[in-house]
Formats: C-alpha cells, sequence, structure tokens
C-alpha cells in the first residue's frame, strides 16, 4: 500500500493515535457549478482526509458544502455537464478527479453511502430482497443464488431486523422509517466496504430511533474495520460517534480537530458559536449568539496532531 | 373556578379510511393558562400534530370538546376564533403563497381581519418586519427568494399581524440551522413577552423545549403520557417513555451528558429490578 511509509514527523504526531493507511484523501478540492449568472464555487480549497478504521466527521450548516463533497467522494456529481471541478480526491491511491472509471467500479462495493432519507433512497418499485440481490452482484457478479441469500439473512440479522422473509418481500413503503434506515445500513455494509459515507443518517429519524441507529452503526463498522466519512449538522450526534472533526463554513474548513479537543477546547469563533447556539437540555434559557458575524470566516485552526499529512504516492 | 383558557376535555379524534381506523388522539384532556407556554411533545406518531389541528378547528374531534375562553373550537368556528388562534408550521414556504411578495402576505391578514385603518396598514406591514428583524424593502420579495430562517420570521409577522391570543407552533424551528434557531427562539420568546401570548407549542426536541417551556405535556402513541411543570418534568421525569426520550438525546457538554445519563440510569436500575 502506497501510504504505508509516511514522513515519520507525521506519524508521530500524536493525538489521533491509531495511524491506519489512508483510505480517503482530498486535497485542495475546489467546485464550481455554472449558474445563469456565471460559475459559483461552493468550494473553495477543502483538505481532508480519513484513515482506515476511523470515523471522520465533517459538521456544517446548510450550504456549507458537505454534501456536495459527499456526493463527489461517490462519483455522483463527475458526470453532471455544469460542475468545475479542481484539486485532488484518492481513494486508497487512486486519483477519481477527472477519471470516474475507479469510482465507478468501486460504488457500492468498496465504497458505499447511507443517506439522510432512506425511504427515498430505495427503489420503491423493487422489493427489499431485490436490492440486496443488486448489491451482492455489484461485489461478486458471480455470486450463487445460494450465497446470496444466505449473505443477505446475516446482513439483516446484524442489523436485529428479525423477520427475513417479511421484510425480503417487502417494498419500502410497507416498513417504518427505522426499519428502512436498518436496511439501507446493511445494504451500505453487505459488501464489506473500506469506506462508508454517512449523509446525516438518521436526522430523519426520532431520537430513540436515531440513538439506536447510531450505536448499530457504531458496532458494525468497528467489527469490520471499515472508514466512515461522517455528514451532520447536528454537533451531539457528532460527539458521540465520530474520532475526528472537520468543521466547515460556506466551503471551507475552519477547525480540525479530535472528538475531545473540539468538545472541550473549540477554538474557532464559528465552532464556538455553534457550540453555543445548541439549547442545553440541563439549561432553561435560549442561547444568545450572532447568526453572522465576520469572524465565522477566519482562517483554519488546526489542533495539535490533527494537520494533512503529506500525499504521498505523486 | 375560572374558565381555563384553552381546555381539551375527553378528546379523541379517529381518522378512517376505507381499510383502516386509526386513532390519533386518545381521550386526552388537558388545559392551558393564558400567558403560558405550554409544550406538546413526542415522536413521530404521537398525536401532537393532530391536537394542534384540533385546537385550530381545522377537523373536529370524533368525541369531546375543544373550548377556547369557553367557546367550542369546531371546523365551523367564528372568525374572530380564526383570528385569535394563529399557527406557525415547520415549514413556512408550505404556508406562504410563492406568488405574493412578503408585503403582500402580511398585509392580507390585516385585510381579511379588518385591522387598523387602511391606509395605515402598508405601515404597519413595515412595523411588523422591523419586529421580526426584517428590513422594510422585504416586503417586495418574495417567499423563494429568502433563506429558511427569513421565511420563518415572514411568518411569524404575518402571525402577529394578526394580533392572536394563542399561536400554535408546530416545530417551528426544527427544519432551522443551530444559530438560526437561537435567534428565531429568541424572536418568538420576546413576542411571547410583549404581547402576553399564549403558545402551544409542538415539538420533538427536548433540548428546546427545555428552554421555552413552562409547562409539558408528553404523548405517545394518541395518549397523554405525563404532564407537570417543565421544571418538574426535568428534574424527575415520571414515566419511563419520558426517561426513554431523555437519555436517547445526543448532547454537546459533559455536565450535559451526566443530565442526562442519570435518565438512562433510572431506567437500567429498574429493569435490573425487574430481571432480579
Amino acid at each position: 500500500m502506497v501510504y504505508s511509509r509516511l514522513p515519520i514527523s507525521i506519524v508521530s504526531a500524536g493525538a489521533v493515535s491509531d495511524k491506519g493507511a489512508i483510505v480517503l484523501s482530498v486535497r485542495d478540492l475546489r467546485i464550481a457549478f455554472s449558474s445563469l449568472h456565471g460559475l459559483v464555487e461552493v468550494l473553495h480549497g477543502v483538505s481532508l482526509h480519513v484513515r482506515q478504521g476511523e470515523k471522520v466527521a465533517l459538521v456544517g450548516e446548510s450550504g456549507s458544502g458537505k454534501s456536495t463533497i459527499a456526493r463527489l467522494v461517490l462519483g455522483l456529481l463527475q458526470d453532471q455537464g455544469d460542475v468545475t471541478i479542481s484539486g485532488s480526491v484518492r481513494l486508497a491511491s487512486r486519483e477519481i478527479v477527472g477519471d470516474d472509471s475507479i469510482i465507478r467500479q468501486a460504488r457500492g462495493d468498496r465504497v458505499s453511502m447511507i443517506f439522510q432519507d432512506a425511504v427515498s433512497s430505495l427503489n420503491p418499485t423493487f422489493t427489499i430482497g431485490d436490492h440486496f440481490r443488486e448489491v451482492l452482484r455489484r461485489g461478486d457478479p458471480m455470486i450463487s443464488n445460494e450465497d446470496a441469500a444466505r449473505r443477505t439473512r446475516a446482513a439483516l440479522s446484524d442489523v436485529y431486523l428479525h423477520e427475513p422473509d417479511r421484510v425480503l418481500s417487502s417494498y419500502v413503503f410497507q416498513l417504518s422509517g427505522g426499519m428502512n434506515q436498518r436496511v439501507m445500513i446493511a445494504l451500505a455494509l453487505a459488501n464489506n466496504p473500506d469506506l462508508v459515507v454517512a449523509d446525516e443518517p438518521g436526522s430523519s429519524l426520532d431520537v430513540t430511533i436515531q440513538a439506536r441507529t447510531l450505536d448499530l452503526m457504531n458496532d458494525l463498522v468497528g467489527r469490520r474495520g471499515a472508514s466512515v466519512l461522517f455528514i451532520s449538522h447536528n454537533l451531539g450526534v457528532v460527539r458521540e460517534f465520530a474520532d475526528r472533526v472537520y468543521v466547515i463554513y460556506r466551503g471551507r474548513i475552519v477547525e480540525h480537530a479530535t472528538t475531545v479537543q473540539l468538545f472541550t477546547d473549540a477554538r474557532h469563533p464559528y465552532t464556538r458559536a455553534l457550540l453555543a447556539a445548541i439549547p442545553r437540555l440541563d439549561q432553561a434559557k435560549i442561547p444568545d449568539v450572532p447568526e453572522m458575524s465576520a469572524a465565522y470566516a477566519d482562517p483554519l485552526i488546526e489542533h495539535p496532531g490533527c494537520g494533512e499529512p503529506a500525499q504521498a504516492g505523486r | 373556578m375560572s374558565e381555563p383558557f384553552l381546555s381539551l376535555e375527553s378528546v379523541t379524534k379517529r381518522f378512517r379510511s376505507a381499510k383502516h381506523e386509526v386513532t390519533a388522539l386518545a381521550d386526552v384532556s388537558i388545559s392551558v393558562e393564558r400567558g403560558e407556554c405550554h409544550a406538546i411533545i413526542g415522536e413521530s406518531g404521537s398525536g401532537k400534530s393532530t391536537l394542534g389541528g384540533l385546537v385550530l378547528g381545522l377537523f373536529e374531534p370524533s368525541s369531546g370538546l375543544v373550548r377556547f375562553k369557553g367557546e367550542a373550537v369546531s371546523a365551523r368556528r367564528s372568525l374572530r376564533l380564526k383570528r385569535a388562534i394563529q399557527l406557525i408550521q415547520q415549514n413556512p414556504l408550505s404556508a406562504l403563497n410563492p406568488r405574493r411578495t412578503v408585503g403582500q402576505s402580511i398585509r392580507l391578514a390585516l385585510d381579511v381581519h379588518n385591522i387598523g385603518e387602511r391606509a395605515h396598514r402598508s405601515e404597519r406591514v413595515a412595523d411588523l418586519l422591523g419586529e421580526v428583524g426584517l428590513p422594510a424593502d422585504y416586503a417586495r420579495r418574495t417567499p423563494l427568494g429568502l433563506s429558511g430562517g427569513e421565511r420563518q420570521r415572514v411568518a411569524i409577522a404575518r402571525a402577529l399581524a394578526c394580533e392572536p391570543e394563542l399561536l400554535v407552533l408546530d416545530e417551528p424551528t426544527s427544519a432551522l440551522d443551530v444559530l438560526v434557531q437561537a435567534r428565531v427562539l429568541q424572536l418568538l420568546m420576546r413576542a411571547h413577552r410583549q404581547h402576553n401570548l399564549t403558545y402551544l407549542f409542538i415539538t420533538h426536541d427536548l433540548a428546546v423545549v427545555r428552554t421555552v417551556a413552562d409547562r409539558v405535556s408528553v404523548f405517545q402513541k394518541g395518549r397523554l403520557v405525563e404532564g407537570g411543570t417543565a421544571n418538574e418534568i426535568f428534574a424527575a421525569p415520571q414515566s419511563a417513555y419520558t426517561r426513554g426520550l431523555l437519555g436517547a438525546i445526543p448532547v454537546v457538554t459533559d455536565e450535559e451528558a451526566s443530565f442526562r445519563d442519570r435518565f438512562r440510569a433510572v431506567d437500567a436500575v429498574n429493569t435490573a429490578e425487574k430481571e432480579a
């Protein structure tokens, strides 16, 4: 693996203890969409990385560009005509900007995605069983029906769906929101991917079901050593799920820290405002923070041990 | 005893379709005092929005009675009641007519209820926009050109235009980013104090409830599970359901986490006792 020999200074840099191989590396990524008024740049030079077995969160408000990054990593933006992309996105060590053949192969197999809204992400004209067959064939086109059925049942029992026959013969609209979310997690993990991109998973669900969904994801990715790029607007969820956090504001990363660092010692004015704005269970008063401030656009603050590693393999 | 400001008396609401019958609310009685912020909390399917619809008179209860200042609220309610009880929805885009300017939408509320002198109404629109923190020239803009927070401010301005007594707020900040949410909550609570309004605040977000509510009613599957002052509910929730809701909330500080984890601990002990 290309990244196995990293410069010593970075390997020993500290705060993140387990320095696995780099699964995803994004460098100076700029994305612009063409509109009636010319090019509109929505990402202004974003760099981030995810190592093997790591859960990395990308936190920001609506319009910050966080979902655009997710879609690019999944190769869902590249063939769109009105997009201009520059910079580098590497999966393992392979560049996917400018050449989408690699991500086309990897999607649904080595890289998979969990969307916020499971119901509209699953095809209403196919049964859940059809979805599993399709996904498993992506990983292994020659898979036998028996093997597919066996792995499907195992995947369902992993997400605590205990009536496989009913679930597999159901359509999306015949299952509850929480069940669909679990089906989607099972589908995303069915081929033991190296990287799972989770875009606001469970945020359309009730809190009790959301908590269960996150526990489940945590447990499953932990057992399989998969990496997660976790995209969310909810700092509470991030605190409970992620190892490391990037805070994004209007297309720029403004703070990069381990989860512990971010929640004990947030330094960027934007991050501090976000944290202060969250209503607290233990405080009966409405937070008072400005919606906008020039300081929110201050430059990136990187906490000790959290720098971007040098990009190897070039 | 004096007449309660708003009351639900043994209200049951069933919805029927060809095959199914769903009981959205089952024998619910609550009363809301004038001037309080009364939170209705529960998960999806708990019946909390059905309750809001009944209070607004959008549909009739299957049995029982909804009373506002002694008067029965029904689908055939008077224009006076329609003016006195206003709604703020989760998605202001669906509440505002996209083809009308912001000014026209607010002005319409004044015209329908014949509030103030005709000649002064444009001025009143500008005042209302000022009250919700928007510049007067927003009157000429349309909802599609505004951000989510700005749209919600317009919806609040239109509700205030009617000089209401009761606001039904159905997840008013759930679709907003946290920074915007904080500002909109500030605005709502300022209006609450200044106009001596009564709020029926429907939400699934218990942290928001903690910051705004005086009293809380907890719903599960159409039934009232428990009710009390916000201080009581957050200090010592009586039902396992409420503790489960509180215990599941993702939090951002250690103090908050230890506060929350008390609720988890109670039920862990209860479960252990049952099993022992």
